[in-house]
Order: C-alpha cells, then structure tokens, then sequence
C-alpha cells in the first residue's frame, strides 16, 4: 500500500446514527435517526409506528362494547383514563349525562391512574439516568395501586370498568376506607423518592437546562399536559373544562414550570402527584359523607341491567339481548371527548352516521405530539442528553403508533 | 348535556367570527358542544391565519388533524381541532376534500401539522401541497394502499412472517381459512327518538 506524501485537507461530514427501534432507553420501539455532528446531535428524525396495531380501522368495525378495550392497550400505563376519553366522546354523541357519584368515581380512577403513571414516568426517567433505587420503590406503590383496579374490575392492568352510562360493575364495601389508607402513607414515599433525586447532583446535572422549550414553541407543536406546564403555561384540562369533567367540586393547584427544561417536568409530575393524592383524599370523603345508591337505577339503552334484573324482567331481557348482539346505537353526527391524561390532552373523536359502529374514532395520542417536538427539543444537545429528554417526554408507543 | 369541551360561549366573539370569516364559510353549526365551521378547501390557509393571528381569537395551537371517509358523494372531509388557550375555547374546522384530493397544508402556520398531515397521507392518501416532508408515518415501510379508506379490506392484503428456509422476514399473500365475518347487527327501525 502506498501513502501519497501530500497532505490532503479533509472535511469532516456529519454522520447519521441509528437509534432503537429496540434501545433500552427509547422506552419501546421507537426508531431514531440521529444527525451527529461529534456528540452533538443537529438532527433528529423519528421512526415511528413499529407497533402500529390498526386501532382505529379495527374501532369501525367494533361496536362500543367491543372496542372499548382497545383503550386500555393504548397508553398501557394510563388505562382507565383513556377509557373516560372514550366513554365521554360517547356519551356526547348520545347527549347522556353521566350522575353525581359517576363522574366522582370516575374521577378517583383518574387520579389512581395518573400517580400510577406518574410513577412510572419518574422513575423510569430516573432509570435511564442512571438511578435504579426509585424505581425499585416506584414499583412497590403501583403494585400498591393496582391492587384497587384489581379490586373494584378484576384486572391488574386493563379494567375495561368505565364504560359508556357508567360502571360496569359496584364498587366493593370497603374500597374508600382502605384508599384512605393507602393514601395517608403515599405521600413519604414520594418523599423518599424527592429525598433521592431532588438534589442529587447526577440527577440534577443531567436535567437542569436541558431540553428547555418555550411556551410558543411548545404552543405550536401541540405539546399538552406537563410539557406545556413545564414550559411555563397552565393549561390543565381539568382545571379549565372544570364544569364538565367534575372537576370544580374539587380544589386542587395546577403546577407550572419557570424554566421548561426537564427538571421543571420532573418536578410538575411529583406535584401532581400530590395534588391528586389530595384530590383522591377529598372523593373518597365525598363518597364516605354521602354514600352512594347501591342499586344504582342505570339507563338500560346504555348500560347491561343486573344478572338478577335480566332474569326476572322482560324489558330487561330486551335491554340485555340489545345490548350484548347490536350494541350502542351511536346517533348521527361527531362529538369529541377529551381528558386531562398524566401525559396531556387525550382526545377521542367520534363521527357517526346512525349505526352502532362508528364511521370514524380517531384517537389524539399526547405522546404523538411529544415526540414530533423531540428534533426541536433535542437540537444542539449532546447525544447524552437523548435519554433524559426521551424520558422526560414520558413517551408510550402504544399510543403514539395506536 | 355533558361536555368535556370549552363551548364557544361568548356570543360577542361568536358574532365576530361570523363577520371575519363569513365569506369563506359554507356554513357552521353549533352543536350543543361544538363550534363546527365549514371551510372550503381553497380558503383554509387564509382561514387558519386569521384565526391564529387575529387578537379576538388567537387559536394558538392546532391539537389535532382528522379525516374521515364517509362513502357519500363529497367523500372525504378533514377535520382540523384548534384550541385558543387565551380564551380557553376550541373550535372545529370541517374541509371538505375536493376531488384532485389536494389540500393545502398548514405547516408554515402549525408545526404541529407536520405529523398530522403525513398521518392523513398515510391512511386516506389526501395530499397536502407544500408540505415538505410527506411520507408515511404509522404504516410498515414499503406499505401500498390507504389503510383507513372503507374500500381497504380490514384484513389487508399481505401478512409478515417469517421464513426458515430464506432466513429472514418475508411478505406473502394473506391467507386467511375464511373470509372475515363481519355481522352488522343494528336494526333497521329508526331509534333516533330514543335519545
């Protein structure tokens, strides 16, 4: 081999790294391609819908009963509150308005689910970063929470338990005094894990300044929920939609960051955590001040009669048959259904043309959002710097891909 | 009614709209819910700037962008979801898609629209001039087809496996051991009046 003696001036290009689509720190499939300029990343471009399922074309051909489930395998760490989306978007369209100790009850199951996420979201934040201790603990409280999913649907994880009219099943004796109790040692748990991140200074000098976004920005890439909080706006749904969702029986803070970056985010998610600890603390009072119906008289063009109903009443075997063959009958025209989920604005659109399956359910993923703003959150970072906004981003490919 | 949704309650800025995008509407509806405004195709750019920019509206994020087939003689209509976190409202914009399925995009007024854009590509095939950028997103690399049409099958065309012989992922033909059941079970009575 020959070696030419002049000396050749070179340009040094960027170069393109694939990231995922099965990293540990991607948080599921997700697909990076990185523009490097060193280790500073210029350009990033996502690759998404690895898990993409069909959800929506498979809801036209579901009635309500059946593709309720579906919600719960979207953002597979926040079930029940996806299914409220779609129980809502429904209900709309229907124009039924759902009693006092529904919407109360529903609310406590968002709360759950948003602290289930929430403590999902830190501590895996906090595992990519590099601490392992709080998601060991993290994982004791959800098992903790999902205990009373368990308790009141059965399953662990995919409650199916909001439906379209209601609950599908009562809550059983004893479900409040023993989510009291669980809340009242709650929040040193959260302590322990402020206790080991706040001021830790890994944790810190990986998340302080990084990933800052302003509220423009964040504006106009669709961000919601606790990015757009983080970025320093307070725009929570369930504080300005409070007379809808029920939410203005209750007092609760709706956090803001003051820089945007990912600390601020971090901080927002342990906040709310605490605030629906309160919130929760302040329904199940509701429910033990005033105990709730025990039969409660549900409209049966909505929801199943009882086992004991639909053998002793012939309206209700009707019901009961209608129900279960045919479905919901969905009126003609659209509706929108949307919730506060722990990761932002969860939407569901329903457009019917008068038949019991939809013509359309588009579903409006939060993280969808998220992760198209992650080029711009991510520009002149160091590639380091990739798990802690992705993490940050709090980011589940069940719904971004759906 | 129960709505999860800020209403465009303020009969003033109700009136305002009407006299800002008169011209350009086709007709709006209020729902008990929803303030729906139909938009012609041609005049979506203008309507969306004047809805983000005007300080009476300030519609400052696009939350979502949604199209539907609905088999009828216009086919397919967009649905554009705009919130205005100023005056806390939401408003709906219906498109009906022309024929030539091109819509102009709103990707220099939303960023957001980006994805959401190429998510309609993807699964109605509408295109969007001027966007830049439209390839498909959710569906398989290499995909044929608009998922999301009625006349795309549920069941699809191809299904992925794996071979051992070639040693690596192969497509081939569907085959399914029947025909994909669908019943439609809802009467043919009208039951509007129950609701």
């Amino acid at each position: 081999m020959k070696f030419s003696k002049e000396t050749k001036s070179f340009k040094v290009k960027n170069f393109l790294l694939n990231f995922g689509p099965q990293h540990p720190a991607a948080h599921g499939v997700l697909r990076l391609i990185l523009e490097l300029d060193g280790e500073l990343v210029l350009k990033t471009e996502a690759h998404i819908g690895l898990l993409h399922r069909g959800t929506e074309k498979l809801i036209e051909y579901k009635n309500t009963l059946q593709a309720l489930p579906y919600f719960d395998r979207l953002d597979y760490v926040s079930m029940m509150v996806q299914e409220y989306a779609f129980s809502i978007a429904i209900e709309n369209l229907i124009g039924y308005k759902a009693n006092i100790y529904d919407t109360v009850l529903r609310i406590i199951f968002i709360e759950i689910t948003r602290i289930l996420n929430h403590l999902l979201a830190i501590t895996t934040h906090a595992l990519d970063v590099g601490a392992m201790t709080p998601f060991l603990w993290a994982f004791e409280e959800r098992e903790k929470l999902m205990f009373f999913y368990e308790r009141v649907s059965g399953a662990r994880l995919h409650a199916a338990l909001i439906r379209p009219g209601g609950f599908i099943r009562s809550i059983p004796n004893g479900f409040f005094e023993q989510l009291k109790e669980f809340l009242i040692e709650f929040p040193s748990r959260i302590d322990e894990i402020e206790d080991l991140l706040n001021k830790n200074r890994i944790w810190s000098q990986r998340l302080v300044n990084i990933g800052v976004l302003n509220i423009k920005d964040a504006l106009s890439y669709g961000f919601t929920g606790v990015l757009l909080r983080g970025s320093g706006l307070a725009w929570d749904l369930r504080d300005v939609d409070n007379k809808n969702s029920g939410y203005d029986l209750f007092n609760f803070i709706v956090p803001i960051g003051s820089v945007g970056d990912c600390y601020d985010r971090y901080l927002i998610r342990l906040f709310e955590m605490r605030s629906s600890c309160l919130l929760l603390n302040d329904a199940c009072t509701f429910f033990l001040n005033n105990s709730a119906p025990y039969n409660k008289l549900y409209d049966h063009k909505l929801m199943p009669p009882s086992r004991y109903m639909m053998k002793n009443s012939m309206e209700a075997l009707i019901h009961h048959f209608k129900y279960y063959t045919e479905g919901l009958f969905l009126p003609f025209g659209f509706s929108y259904g949307c919730i506060e989920a722990p990761k932002g604005e969860f939407g569901v659109s329903v457009v019917s043309h008068g038949d019991s399956l939809p013509v359309r359910c588009n579903i409006r993923a939060p993280g969808f959002f998220h992760l198209q703003g992650l080029d711009c959150l991510l520009k002149n970072h160091l590639i380091a710097d990739l798990t802690t906004i992705i993490g940050a981003l709090d980011l589940v490919f069940g719904e971004i891909d759906r | 009614m129960h709505s999860p949704l800020i209403s465009y309650n303020s009969y003033r800025k109700r009136f305002l709209l009407l006299r800002v995008l008169g011209p350009k509407l086709k007709s709006f509806f209020i729902d008990d819910n929803f303030f729906v405004l139909d938009i012609e195709a041609k005049d979506l750019i203008v309507s969306c700037f004047l809805l983000k920019n005007l300080s009476v509206f300030k519609f400052n994020s696009l939350v979502n962008i949604f199209s539907i087939d609905s088999m009828g003689l216009g086919r397919y209509f967009l649905f554009y979801n705009l919130i205005s976190t100023k005056y806390n409202t939401r408003i709906f914009l219906r498109v009906l898609v022309p024929q030539s399925m091109l819509v102009s995009s709103l990707i220099n007024l939303y960023p957001s629209s980006n994805w959401l854009e190429r998510e309609v590509w993807d699964f109605f095939g509408i295109f969007f001039i001027n966007h830049g950028d439209l390839r498909r997103i959710l569906t398989d690399y290499g995909f044929d087809g608009f998922p999301l049409r009625k006349n795309f099958p549920l069941t699809g065309f191809y299904e992925v496996q794996y071979d051992v012989d070639v040693k690596s992922v192969i497509y081939s033909f569907l085959e399914t051991t029947q025909e994909l059941r669908f019943y439609k079970f809802t009467t043919p009575w009208d039951r509007s009046f129950f609701f």
